[in-house]
């Protein structure tokens, strides 16, 4: 449907809040463009508040307005009044349809200050739901993993791979080393060969070398074996020592026999001379004379003896009989008998016990008898009951004074108890008795007293001065002494009893004593001498017989040993006789005694033993003589059997000396010779037996100076064999080893397993990236065919007002906003990123699409509040630009503003556009504020919205192109949307009124033409001009390939691969690599660069690859992108002449020519 | 009295399969080179012929060498005789071993690029053998055209073996013509190179290759083996497959369309691969592994979802279902498409789901649309963007524009699949 302004003719603001008395009227309001300027507080804000209310609240209190208004040409009229709207159509009352909510009501506003925070971002998310139907293409895109990314080696599936084929490749590695061993098998195999036979060889002739050299030493020795004496080999060394031992011995012989013939000679002499028989003594007589010498000696010792103890029992026996008496006459005491003495002891022993009992008694019974001491006045008994009748006495008297009568009974037994103690223990026992006393003495007599006293009386003890307690007590304790007295005196009268009766009994048995003594006197009387007075004690007659007995043992000894005496000289005389009688046999003298007969016999046997000696020293020579003789014989034969032996002729003994000192160098060579002898046949034998003697048996020809040569090469040779063994066995083990092994199959199989894995993610990723594909194509189709109305239209507002530079791009991402592309640069920029005029742009261009969709009949008026404040030119033109364009559709503009300069801007704008109404209506202020427009003309004199593009005012291309500047164009860097418009127009003029829009682009020039139109461009030059841009992108395309992009700092950070720390040194490397992504890479992985990894070279490898900084394919020859260009052109609407011109024009590089004829034909 | 010849090519001593978690003894080729000499020793085959690449060139030296040595012993003392030719992988192997003097069973011919022929008698029935070996790893001629006369006898059967690239125009590896095969006095041509038992022409001549007789990775799926070829005493010769590999790769499409959740979807997929499995091991003796690729398809509320279910906890999936035999799974790929009542009306919306669809049905039906020929410019630049990528040079592809386009329409397709199950998930009652 179509939409009809809604233009406000006239505004009449009768009163309202702050303008009591109302404003002046607005008249004859121009339909598009109003200006409404007037300083603070002249009312604009109230006019855009009234205009809004009149529009969509109509009840606002305190406010009288009214507007005349024309919709779709008819007129209208409405009024506020008294908080009520009220709206007429050609006077009648009616109602205004098709305005939008009062909530959209804010979005005809534009107000500065909320543009520039403002980002729309609201109605972002709306456009974006809406231009996909409702689906959330990113949550899909999340969800199923899709990215543009492609994995590149830091992949855990790439990583495994490269470890699987690199194990892979280490096993096949030693496998492969092992093959070229086992090759090498065979040759070590044939050098083994020949090192065994080299080894045989050496053994054989080392053999053969033993032999050649035993068989020259055997003659050698041979040689010199033969030239000794031939008497040499009879000897054995010792034989001249032989001779001159055995002459010697012959000599000593002789010697030592003179000698014994002497001696014996001598000794015969000797014998002579002891005059004793030819025989000597026997032996017999000897031992006679010796017997009867120690018999002598013996008696002699005997009878000193016996006559010794003769004299001692004499000596005793007179001491015996002297201690009886003087001389006493002891004729008959041989015969006494002494039995009684035994008797008599024992007797003398009862006499004194009996003696010592008596007086013992005696002495005790005087001791017992009563002295001077004076006796206990009462017996005990009365005494006691003395005490008991006081004690009862004490008691009574206490119980009459008060005394309780348990006390007095305590009293009583306490004085009884007294007695029973002192009885028992003394004057220990008075103590209680005396505690009894002091109790008594606290009692008082009681009527019984007198009774007691009374009986106290008639015991006759000693009475109490009065009987007072004191004086009771006192005599009671005096009793109580006299009962301890009365009592030791009846125990001493018991003692004396019993002494009288033990003497009685000593005195009868001390008189048998006496009887016994007298009998014994009376037998001792008859012998003769005994002095009897002395018998009379005990003691006299036990001393006598005592010394009597002495005397008889004595004197009996005495006569017993003079008898032994007299029979010992006896015998030795018997002895002496018979010795003198053996001794004068042999020229002895007599003796007399021991001595001399000792003296007899040694003499004797000194003659027996010179005789012995000399016979035997005579013996003893004879055999000296005869052995030594028979030695001398001895000696001489075997004198003579040397000589005869060595075939010397005997005393030749110097002869012999010589040759024995020749025997030892003789016997030293003959030994030598066997002993090669031997050696020559043991190495003959093992040469003969060695396996290679018959296939070498012309060793007789070898000379021994050869073999040497020939042992040292042989082993040479044979010496490698143990190695080579070691070096095969080692191979072959290996192997072995190796073939019962699957390492490499299992390598293999790891590396297989790690291939299908990388293959998987090869997949994964192209399904990845496939999915993103169709992601982005869904969103851009969305973008370009869904995006509602609004979208479309602020797009369309967007590119008309920024005359092409700029397009509207919705970025939707988790938090969609709006974004601005630069259809020059080729990049989007955040809200963010722009200046603050192309943000106000694009933010009214949303705001004027959103209130275009929204309206759905009616084209209701804009309010616009001081847009260009703070702008520079650029941008206040644009933003004047903006609203003047949206005017054109007949929407009414009222621009409000207290800048004078702003209205200056206004001013000279609307001065150069046609077709568009306008009116400036200036406020008073409350003030003396001079007129806005008079402040403000003057520093708008020059202001020039439009570019300032010279025109090319006949001038050819080249020239042109000289004055405007025409940015050269970088075949590498450049997209197509970046070339200057000039490469496409031929047309000057048309150049020049693209660039009075400020286009300069081809990407502006595409753009503005897309949505708007110039004057002079038809779809046939536009097609034109897409086609030769399409033909500079395919050449571009072919010129790139394999040709590096630059790269600079920025490139760098974008790629994510190089952090903080790197990316001033990464940037430097780059820099000193003209910028070559290729070389850097090289320079990085040289360590150019250090400290940075290698997993991130691969990253910003991976990143230079896909971001098309590195292509690593074959660079085309020019010919090649002639011949492909060529193709290409054939399949255009274009002449290949034009074609060349056009790319020559832009691509200063050596092309061999395009092709000139139409390739299509 | 006919004669039982073995035929087997391109074993590849020295590898394992993948996509078997561990390194079971079953996986790795030796393994089935110890089957078919024991199958042979059985006395089911009187000659064994080798059509090359036994010996994986990556492990020529000495794992391979141990295991192949130690079969030929084991034929020797059985009497049984080899033929063999070298291919690309083991052309400097296997001369060694035949110039040894410890396996006179075994017989190289062809060596040194140089067309030989040797016979085998039983019985006094002759049966003639051809063969060329490879002389180097590339061979860039038609080794059929240096086939001169042999003096093959007519009056007896002649076997050619030959390791070659048939139809494969131009070819590093011997290209050959299948009608070259034909005019040579050869009877059945036994090939090897290709991993695929193939037979290219079943009579005068036969010409067959009789593939990897052990499946060494999922993209030598289905039954792999030897062929038996029997010379009937009427000079007839028949050929029958024995498999022979204890791994077995398949790739199996389950449908997940109707499934409730998480646990319905997982047990679809294990369900169906038992269920295969089961199968399979009643009509194939011997199989120690079979791995299973899973494609889930059908229609799904969540496509993105099932695909997680799906393919979650894979890796730990091991059913034996029977003793020895088991079955994992090695990957779960999704296609299941959204639920979506009418893809037409869809396609007609002016909304990204409407493009998707608009683009699925396209593709679907051999159409293009400029959506998704934009799309499909664009992804030919970052197919080659990744494939240039130096992360993946080691799996780099071999491009063909007309492959590429293909399979290009083919992502783009899928992705469209998920990503429009995507969408309309967010469209679904429980997320609005």
């Amino acid at each position: 449907m179509q939409k009809v302004p809604f233009i406000i003719r006239d505004l009449s603001i009768h009163k309202m809040p702050g303008f009591p008395r109302g404003m002046e009227a607005y008249r004859d309001l121009a339909p598009n463009i109003n200006i409404i300027a007037g300083p603070n507080g002249s009312g604009k804000s109230s006019t855009a508040r009234i205009i809004q209310d009149l529009i969509w609240r109509g009840r606002v209190e305190g406010v009288l307005a009214e507007s005349s208004v024309v919709i779709g040409g008819t007129p209208w009229e409405i009024k506020i009044d008294a908080g009520r709207k009220k709206v007429q159509r050609e006077g009648a009352d009616d109602e205004i349809t098709g305005i939008p909510s009062p909530d959209a009501s804010r979005r005809y506003m534009l107000a500065l200050h909320d543009l520039v925070i403002a980002n729309e971002t609201d109605l972002a998310r709306q456009i974006m739901r809406e231009s996909v139907g409702g689906y959330d293409l990113d949550e899909a895109q999340i969800k199923l993993g899709y990215s543009s990314a492609i994995k590149n080696k830091g992949a855990a599936e790439h990583q495994k791979f490269l470890k699987a084929e690199a194990n892979f490749k280490e096993t096949e590695k030693k496998q492969l080393e092992l093959k070229q061993q086992e090759e090498m098998l065979q040759d070590l195999y044939r050098e083994r060969e020949k090192a065994e036979d080299a080894r045989k060889k050496l053994d054989f002739y080392g053999k053969v070398e033993q032999f050649l050299e035993a068989n020259l030493n055997y003659a050698r020795l041979s040689e010199l074996f033969g030239k000794f004496p031939a008497e040499l080999a009879k000897m054995t060394g010792d034989e001249y020592q032989h001779i001159v031992n055995l002459e010697t011995e012959i000599s000593d012989c002789r010697g030592e026999a003179d000698n014994a013939e002497t001696v014996a000679t001598a000794n015969r002499e000797r014998l002579s001379l002891l005059g004793l028989p030819a025989g000597g003594i026997d032996p017999v007589v000897t031992g006679e004379l010796a017997t009867r010498v120690r018999e002598l000696e013996r008696l002699e010792r005997d009878i000193g003896e016996i006559s010794r103890k003769i004299e001692e029992f004499r000596v005793k026996a007179a001491e015996a009989i002297k201690s009886i008496g003087e001389n006493p006459d002891t004729t008959g005491w041989d015969g006494l008998r002494l039995d009684d003495v035994g008797n008599l002891g024992r007797l003398l022993q009862k006499y004194h016990q009996c003696l010592s009992e008596k007086q013992f008694y005696e002495t005790s019974y005087k001791a017992l008898s009563p002295g001077n001491e004076d006796g206990a006045e009462s017996d005990s008994e009365t005494i006691k009951e003395g005490i008991k009748i006081l004690s009862n006495w004490l008691q009574e008297k206490k119980s009459v004074t008060g005394v309780p009568g348990i006390w007095v009974a305590v009293l009583t037994l306490a004085g009884i108890a007294s007695g029973v103690l002192v009885y028992l223990t003394g004057l220990w026992g008075l103590l209680p008795v005396t505690v009894a006393g002091i109790i008594a003495w606290m009692a008082k007599p009681g009527s019984g007293n007198d009774l007691r006293r009374k009986d106290y009386e008639k015991t006759g003890l000693r009475q109490p001065g009065d009987w007072e307690t004191e004086n009771v007590a006192g005599i009671m304790e005096l009793l109580i002494s006299e009962l301890a007295r009365a009592e030791r005196d009846e125990q001493a009268a018991q003692s004396m009893e019993l002494c009288r009766d033990r003497l009685a009994e000593a005195e009868q048995r001390l008189g048998q004593v006496n009887k016994q003594r007298e009998q014994m006197l009376e037998r001792l009387k008859a012998i003769p001498g005994i002095p009897l007075e002395d018998l009379k004690s005990y003691d006299g007659l036990y001393w006598f017989l005592v010394h009597a007995a002495d005397w008889q043992k004595y004197n009996a000894e005495v006569l017993a040993l003079t008898g032994g005496r007299d029979e010992a000289t006896r015998q030795k005389n018997e002895n002496l006789r018979k010795f003198n009688d053996l001794a004068a046999g042999h020229n002895a003298a007599a003796v007399s005694d021991a001595a001399g007969a000792n003296a007899v016999l040694n003499e004797l046997i000194d003659d027996i033993t010179v005789w012995k000696d000399c016979t035997s020293a005579i013996e003893r020579q004879n055999d000296i003589i005869r052995e030594k003789k028979k030695q001398m014989e001895r000696a001489a034969a075997k004198l003579r059997g040397i000589y005869e032996k060595i075939g010397i002729e005997q005393g030749h003994k110097e002869r012999v000396r010589e040759l024995a000192l020749r025997l030892e160098e003789f016997g030293g060579v003959r030994n030598d010779r066997f002993a090669a002898e031997i050696t020559l046949s043991d190495r003959k034998k093992i040469m003969e037996s060695h396996s290679l003697f018959k296939e070498n048996g012309n060793i007789q020809t070898l000379s021994p100076d050869e073999v040497p040569g020939m042992i040292a090469a042989f082993a040479e040779q044979a010496e490698k064999r143990d190695r080579i063994q070691e070096e095969i066995t080692r191979i072959e083990t290996n192997i072995s080893n190796v073939r019962q092994c699957h390492d490499l199959e299992e390598a293999l199989s790891e590396k297989g397993r790690a291939s299908e894995g990388l293959e998987d993610l090869f997949e994964r990723n192209l399904a990845s990236v496939t999915g993103q594909l169709l992601v982005d194509h869904l969103r851009k189709e969305s973008r370009e065919q869904n995006r509602p109305k609004v979208f479309k239209r602020a797009n369309v507002l967007f590119n008309r007002i920024t005359q092409g530079r700029y397009e509207l791009i919705l970025d939707e991402k988790a938090e969609p906003s709006f974004r601005a592309y630069d259809t020059v640069q080729r990049l989007g920029q955040e809200l963010d990123e722009l200046s603050t005029g192309t943000r106000i742009q694009l933010l009214m261009s949303l705001r004027l699409a959103f209130i275009e969709t929204q309206e759905s009949a009616l084209m209701l008026p804009v309010l616009a509040d001081e847009l260009l404040a703070n702008s520079d030119d650029t941008r206040a033109g644009a933003i004047i630009e903006a609203l003047v364009e949206i005017s054109r559709d007949g929407r009414q503009v009222f621009y409000f503003t207290a800048q004078g300069d702003e209205v200056a801007r206004w001013q000279s704008f609307l001065k150069t556009r046609t077709g568009v109404s306008s009116k400036i209506i200036e406020l008073a202020g409350r003030d003396s504020e001079s007129s806005m427009l008079s402040r403000s003309l003057h520093p708008f004199e020059s202001f020039d919205l439009t570019p300032d593009v010279p025109g090319p005012d006949g001038m050819g291309r080249d020239e042109y192109k000289e004055l405007i500047s025409v940015t050269r164009y970088n075949i590498i860097e450049d997209s197509p949307e970046r070339l200057h418009i000039w490469y496409l127009l031929e047309d000057n003029k048309l150049l020049y009124e693209c660039l009075k829009r400020g286009i300069k682009y081809w990407g502006q020039l595409q753009s503005y033409l897309g949505i708007g139109n110039i004057e002079g461009f038809d779809d046939k030059s536009v097609a034109g001009m897409e086609q030769k841009v399409i033909l500079l992108s395919r050449f571009s395309e072919m010129y790139r390939k394999g040709r590096s992009r630059i790269a600079d700092s920025e490139v760098l950070i974008n790629s994510g691969a190089v952090s903080g720390t790197h990316i001033d040194k990464v940037s430097g490397k780059l820099a000193e690599l003209n910028n070559d992504p290729q070389k850097l890479i090289a320079a990085m992985r040289n360590r150019e660069v250090p400290r940075f990894m290698e997993s991130r070279i691969d990253e910003l490898e991976q990143f230079f690859i896909s971001g098309g900084y590195i292509d690593g394919r074959q660079p085309l020859t020019p010919h090649e992108i002639l011949l492909h260009i060529n193709a290409y052109i054939s399949t255009l609407d274009l002449e290949p002449s034009d074609c060349e011109t056009f790319l020559k024009e832009i691509v200063d590089l050596p092309l061999p020519g395009m092709v000139k004829t139409d390739a299509r034909q | 009295m006919s004669i039982k010849i073995l035929v087997a090519g391109d074993l590849h001593l020295g590898r394992s399969s993948g996509g078997i978690p561990g390194m079971p003894e079953e996986i790795s080729t030796r393994f089935t080179w110890q089957r078919i000499t024991d199958w042979c020793i059985e006395g089911k085959a009187d000659m064994l012929l080798l059509t090359g690449d036994i010996v994986d060139r990556n492990n020529r030296y000495f794992e391979a060498l141990g295991p192949l040595q130690r079969g030929f012993a084991r034929l020797r003392d059985a009497g049984i005789k080899v033929f063999m030719v070298s291919g690309n992988h083991d052309f400097d192997v296997l001369n060694q071993i035949a110039r040894g003097s410890d396996y006179e069973n075994v017989r190289l011919l062809g060596a040194g690029g140089n067309w030989e022929l040797a016979s085998f008698e039983k019985n006094g029935r002759k049966v003639q053998v051809a063969g060329w070996s490879f002389p180097r790893q590339f061979v860039y001629e038609n080794p059929l055209l240096s086939m001169a006369r042999l003096g093959i006898d007519p009056n007896h059967p002649a076997i050619g073996l030959l390791h070659c690239d048939v139809a494969a125009g131009e070819s590093k590896y011997a290209p050959v013509d299948v009608s070259g095969f034909a005019g040579k006095g050869i009877n059945a041509w036994a090939l090897g190179h290709i991993h695929k038992p193939i037979i290219l022409n079943q009579a005068d001549p036969l010409v067959f290759y009789p593939g990897s007789p052990h499946a060494m990775s999922a993209k030598e799926n289905g039954s792999h083996g030897c062929v038996l070829l029997t010379v009937e005493s009427t000079g007839i010769i028949r050929h029958e497959p024995v498999p022979m590999s204890p791994v077995r790769f398949e790739t199996l499409v389950v449908d997940i369309t109707g499934s409730a959740g998480e646990g319905d979807v997982r047990a679809r997929v294990t369900r169906a691969a038992a269920q295969e499995a089961g199968n399979m091991i009643r009509e194939q003796q011997g199989l120690a592994w079979v791995v299973y690729d899973i494609i889930i398809d059908g229609e799904h509320r969540t496509p993105r979802e099932a695909a997680i279910w799906a393919g979650s906890g894979i890796e730990d999936y091991r059913l034996e279902i029977q003793p020895g035999t088991n079955v994992v799974i090695r990957k779960v790929e999704s296609i299941v498409r959204p639920l979506i009542g009418n893809l037409e009306k869809l396609s007609g919306e002016s909304s990204p789901a409407g493009r998707l669809a608009e683009t699925i049905l396209a593709i679907g039906q051999g159409r293009t649309t400029p959506f998704a020929e934009a799309l499909l410019s664009q992804w030919n630049a970052k197919f080659l963007a990744i494939n240039d990528s130096p992360a993946y040079q080691p799996v780099k592809k071999e491009v063909r524009n007309a492959d590429l386009a293909g399979q290009g329409m083919r992502f783009i397709e899928k992705e469209c699949r998920k990503l429009l199950g995507e969408l309309l998930e967010q469209q679904s009652p429980s997320k609005q």
